[in-house]
C-alpha cells in the first residue's frame, strides 16, 4: 500500500533515492523532477494550517514554505528512500510550521474565526475547543514519535498510520511478523505512557 | 475470567489486532473492574489520536482543488514555493558545476590575491605540519564537501608517444572528475565520465594536439564520494604538453 501522503507521480522510497541522487550530482532532468515533486510543499503547509486551526496570515505561511526548502537542501543527501519523497517532506512542513507557529505565539490561542468561517476553513465543521484538544493531541503523538527509536517509529508509521499488514512490513524488511509487532507494541506503550503523563501533569517531555 | 485473558486481550487491543468477538469479550471484562477500565481506556485514547493523524494525513492526500488555486493566499504560497525553488536548484547546481567561470575583470586581481594567499597559507601548512593533508575519512561527506585535497600529479608533462595524465588515489574517493583549463580558467577538455573511477586519462591524438595549441594549461580533479558527490578538489595543477 502507498504512502497516503504520495500522490500519482510519486515514486517508492527507493526510486525517490536514486531520483535525489541523481538530482544532487546535476542530473538537470533529475533536478526539475524533484521540484516538481518538492511542489507539494504548498499543499502540505496550506492544508496543515486550515486542517489543525492554526490560523497563520498568508505571510506567515510563505516563511514556512521557504523554511521548509532552506530546511530541505542541506539534508537532502540524509535522505534514505525508507520512505516516499512526500511522507519525508511532510514531516519538515510539519516541523516547520509548528515552529512559526509557535514563533508567532499563536499556539496558545483558541481559535477565534466565526463559525461560519470555519466551517469554509474546515468542512467538518468542529468546535474550537475540540480543535485545540485534537491538535494539541496530534502534536503530542508527532512529538512522541520523534523520540521514538528508529525502527520502532517507522513501525507504527507504516502500520497504524499507513495502514500496512504486518506481514507485509515484515517481508519488506526480512524480519519476522511478531518482531514488527514487538517494535509497534513497545512504542506504543511509550507513546501510551508519554501521552498519560502529559494529560496528567502536562509534561512536555 | 482471569488477570491473565484480559492481559492477553489487552496487548492485542494495544497492537489494534482484536477481532470484534475478542473486543466485546475484553469490554465486559474492563467493565467488571475500574482498574481494567482505565487501562482499556489509556489504549483506546492512543488509537484514537493515531485514527485523527491517519485521517489528518488522509485529507492532505487529494489533488489540490481549483478554490484552492483561486485562493490568494494560495497563489501567494505557490510565488513563495517557486522563489525557494529557483534557490533550490542554483544550490544543486553550484554544488556540483565545476569552477569554470573566471572572476570579473575587475575583481582578477583581488581573486589572485586570495589565491596566492591561499598558497602560501597552503605551503606554510604543509612545512609546519611535516605531513601532507589528506581528506579525514573520520570526517563527515558532507563537511569535507568542497574543501582543497592535496593530488599527486604522477606524470605532469605530456608528449605525443606519451599521452596519459596520472595521479596518486585520493583516500576516501570513489570517483574522480576531470577536466582541463586554459590560463583563463575556462574548461577546454573534459573527461568522459564513463572514467569515473580511473586514476589516469588517456588523451587522444586529436585531444592532444588541439591542447599544444594552448598556451598554459591546467588540471583540475575533483573527487567525487559513492554519489558522485564532489567531496574535495585540487584547484588548478599545471600541465605541460612537449
Amino acid at each position: 500500500m502507498p504512502s497516503v501522503l504520495t500522490h500519482d507521480s510519486a515514486g517508492s522510497g527507493p526510486a525517490d533515492l536514486l531520483l535525489v541522487q541523481a538530482a544532487l550530482r546535476g542530473d538537470v532532468a533529475a533536478g526539475a523532477t524533484l521540484l516538481d515533486r518538492l511542489g507539494c510543499i504548498v499543499k502540505f503547509v496550506w492544508r496543515l494550517n486550515q486542517r489543525l486551526g492554526y490560523q497563520l496570515p498568508a505571510e506567515g505561511q510563505e516563511d514556512v514554505v521557504q523554511a521548509v526548502y532552506a530546511a530541505l537542501w542541506p539534508r537532502l543527501r540524509d535522505f534514505t528512500g525508507h520512505n516516499a519523497l512526500e511522507t519525508w517532506v511532510f514531516g519538515f512542513c510539519r516541523n516547520c510550521l509548528r515552529s512559526e507557529v509557535r514563533r508567532r505565539s499563536l499556539h496558545a490561542r483558541t481559535p477565534s474565526l466565526p463559525a461560519d468561517q470555519l466551517d469554509q476553513l474546515h468542512p467538518e465543521f468542529e468546535p474550537p475547543e475540540d480543535l485545540l484538544a485534537r491538535r494539541e493531541r496530534l502534536e503530542a503523538l508527532q512529538h512522541e514519535l520523534e523520540q521514538l527509536p528508529a525502527e520502532e517509529a517507522e513501525a507504527v508509521r507504516l502500520r497504524h498510520l499507513e495502514g500496512q499488514a504486518f506481514e507485509d512490513i515484515a517481508r519488506a524488511r526480512g524480519v519476522a511478523a511478531s518482531t514488527i509487532k514487538d517494535r509497534c507494541y513497545r512504542a506504543l506503550t511509550r507513546i501510551k505512557d508519554r501521552l498519560c503523563r502529559r494529560h496528567v501533569g502536562g509534561e512536555e517531555s | 475470567m482471569s488477570d491473565v485473558t484480559f492481559l492477553r486481550l489487552l496487548q492485542a487491543r494495544a497492537i489494534d489486532e482484536l477481532t470484534p468477538g475478542e473486543r466485546e469479550q475484553l469490554d465486559l471484562l474492563a467493565a467488571a473492574d475500574p482498574r481494567r477500565g482505565a487501562a482499556l481506556a489509556e489504549w483506546d485514547v492512543v488509537h484514537e489520536v493515531l485514527a485523527d493523524e491517519r485521517a489528518l494525513r488522509q485529507s492532505l492526500q487529494p489533488p489540490v482543488e481549483p478554490i484552492e488555486e483561486a485562493a490568494q493566499g494560495f497563489v501567494r504560497l505557490q510565488a513563495a514555493a517557486a522563489r525557494a525553488g529557483e534557490r533550490l536548484r542554483s544550490q544543486m547546481v553550484a554544488a556540483t558545476l565545476p569552477r569554470v567561470v573566471a572572476a570579473a575583470p575587475a575583481r582578477r586581481s583581488w581573486w589572485l590575491a586570495a589565491a596566492a594567499l591561499l598558497v602560501a597559507l597552503s605551503c606554510w601548512w604543509l612545512v609546519g605540519r611535516g605531513a601532507a593533508p589528506a581528506l579525514d575519512p573520520n570526517v563527515p561527506q558532507d563537511r569535507r564537501a568542497g574543501g582543497n585535497l592535496q593530488l599527486v600529479l604522477l606524470e605532469p608533462v605530456l608528449t605525443a608517444s606519451a599521452r596519459t595524465i596520472r595521479w596518486a588515489p585520493v583516500a576516501g574517493a570513489h570517483g574522480y572528475g576531470v577536466v582541463v583549463v586554459d590560463a583563463d580558467g575556462n574548461v577546454v577538455l573534459s573527461r568522459d565520465v564513463t572514467l569515473q573511477k580511473s586514476t589516469a586519462w588517456e588523451l587522444t591524438p586529436e585531444q592532444f594536439a588541439s591542447l599544444r595549441a594552448q598556451v598554459r594549461l591546467a588540471l583540475r580533479v575533483s573527487a567525487l564520494d559513492g554519489a558522485g558527490i564532489a567531496i574535495g578538489s585540487s584547484g588548478d595543477l599545471a600541465l605541460s604538453l612537449r
